[in-house]
């Protein structure tokens, strides 16, 4: 009996001094609470070449993007393209945590573009496993090209609208691949061959070569029938991040920078060669700085 | 009978002195920030998300913060700091061990401000640091308001800073804590 006591006062005495000197690493363990991680950097752009990444905005970010291509390479007349260039110019604006707008201008038929983008599941693993990332884009263009047909001059015959959903992993650090269901209604069409409604199915991805330079390949490929002259556009790039841009260099059949256009109204075929060059330009001014400076405790301490 | 009675007197004194020495503080939202200033640009990110536990017997101090929750202004700047210069993916926390140097000498149940050295070692991109710095603890009211300041450069963790980008960045990086410790209660 007497032991038996003995014993329990030395093991409860043993173990409240255990407590005392517990490690204050495995307390700090204990304290950090289960955390999600979401998976950053999928792509380093919003596009993943010409159409759109599962990447936006966040908030109160403003990026202006210059969207630049040349003639067909094929083509030396042009000086091989270099001679030729149609333009888009974008704002994307990250409007809150989980929608980001853009508002622009192509060259081509004079058309103005907007579309909203949003995050709807983010990879992550942790607390929350989340194994894939997928956005949700919305578009619609406006050609504004003077009339050519009777058909044309009708206000509504001038829009078309897009619709994904991009589904991306990013399987290791360099490697990401993503998935773009796609469809696209086009108010008029002229040739009698194409259709109003058109689906696709996009596949994309990146693979990094180092941590500022990454190598992109992206393809749509048409469910619909199409008229003969209409191709898949097929686009094959680098994304090299310099200070404060980042830069997409690449070769792509498409001509056109809008989704739709390039969805439906590729006209070259890269099969034979007929491809261009084009570069994108990515500038972000944080609009709403995300600055909490706390210049007390600066005055305070000093260095 | 006699047994219980004994064993449960003993356990209760054990729990009464183990919650008498409040020697253990914690903060869940500790705030650090980073700033770097040169004539091309100015860079500032903060993070309110660090935990610390600071034992003020032993003086033993433990700060685990990750780098994912320094936020940026820019966006782009945030995703290059951890994309091409901390490798976040690679090495997400950073932990700071350290010990209170002569902490033995303030009185945690008045308030005052007290300055004491503080040494440890800063673990950040697979590299560990020593830094040694005054720090200032102000005791009010049972919590303890902790600041400091220090500057770590580039090249101290292994972490290449191009020649394109040098201007645009402070070679002492300059580091601010700010943590407000409450009694740690378990």
């Amino acid at each position: 009996m007497k032991t038996k006591l003995f014993f329990t006062v030395v093991i409860v005495l043993l173990s409240s001094t255990k407590l005392m000197s517990q490690d204050l690493d495995k307390l700090l363990d204990a304290e950090t609470e289960a955390r999600t991680e979401y998976t950053a950097g999928t792509f380093k752009a919003t596009r993943l070449i010409n159409g759109q990444s599962i990447e936006r905005m966040q908030t109160g970010q403003l990026d202006f993007r210059i969207d630049h291509r040349f003639g067909l390479i094929t083509d030396s007349y042009n000086a091989f393209g270099l001679d030729q260039s149609n333009v888009h110019i974008t704002l994307d604006y990250g409007i809150n945590d989980w929608l980001m707008v853009g508002l622009g201008r192509a060259a081509m038929e004079k058309t103005v573009d907007g579309f909203l983008k949003f995050s709807a599941l983010r990879q992550s693993t942790g607390k929350i496993n989340m194994p894939v990332s997928v956005s949700l884009f919305l578009g619609a263009d406006m050609k504004g090209s003077n009339p050519v047909t009777t058909a044309d001059s009708l206000y509504a015959n001038r829009f078309s609208y897009t619709s994904q959903i991009l589904i991306a992993r990013k399987f290791t650090e360099n490697l990401s691949l993503q998935l773009m269901p796609t469809f696209v209604h086009r108010n008029l069409v002229v040739d009698p061959a194409d259709q109003n409604n058109v689906f696709a199915i996009g596949i994309g991805g990146r693979y990094k070569l180092n941590s500022r330079v990454s190598l992109n390949v992206e393809y749509y490929h048409s469910l619909t029938a199409h008229s003969a002259s209409t191709y898949n556009p097929l686009a094959v790039g680098f994304d090299i991040e310099t200070g404060g841009h980042v830069f997409q260099l690449f070769v792509t059949n498409a001509v056109w920078n809008t989704e739709r256009g390039f969805i439906t109204g590729t006209t070259n075929n890269w099969m034979k060669g007929d491809v261009r060059l084009g570069f994108k330009i990515s500038r972000v001014f944080p609009l709403i700085p995300r600055k909490d400076k706390s210049t007390e405790i600066e005055k305070q301490v000093g260095l | 009978m006699k047994k219980y009675v004994l064993v449960t007197l003993v356990l209760s004194l054990a729990l009464i002195s183990n919650l008498k020495a409040q020697d253990k503080f914690i903060t869940k939202t500790g705030h650090v920030w980073i700033h770097s200033k040169t004539p091309v640009k100015e860079i500032e990110a903060h993070n309110h998300q660090i935990t610390s536990i600071l034992d003020v017997k032993t003086g033993d101090m433990i700060v685990s913060a990750f780098l994912r929750d320094f936020k940026f202004d820019n966006q782009l700047v945030e995703e290059h700091f951890n994309e091409n210069y901390v490798e976040s993916a690679k090495y997400p926390k950073v932990k700071f061990k350290a010990k209170v140097i002569d902490i033995a000498s303030i009185d945690f149940s008045k308030n005052g401000t007290y300055k004491r050295m503080v040494e440890g070692i800063l673990e950040m991109h697979g590299k560990s640091v020593t830094i040694k710095k005054e720090g200032t603890a102000v005791v009010k009211d049972g919590k303890i308001k902790a600041t400091a300041a220090f500057t770590v450069t580039a090249e101290q963790f292994a972490i290449v800073i191009p020649a394109i980008v040098k201007d645009k960045i402070q070679k002492d990086i300059e580091v601010y804590v700010d943590f407000t410790y409450t009694p740690y209660t378990k």
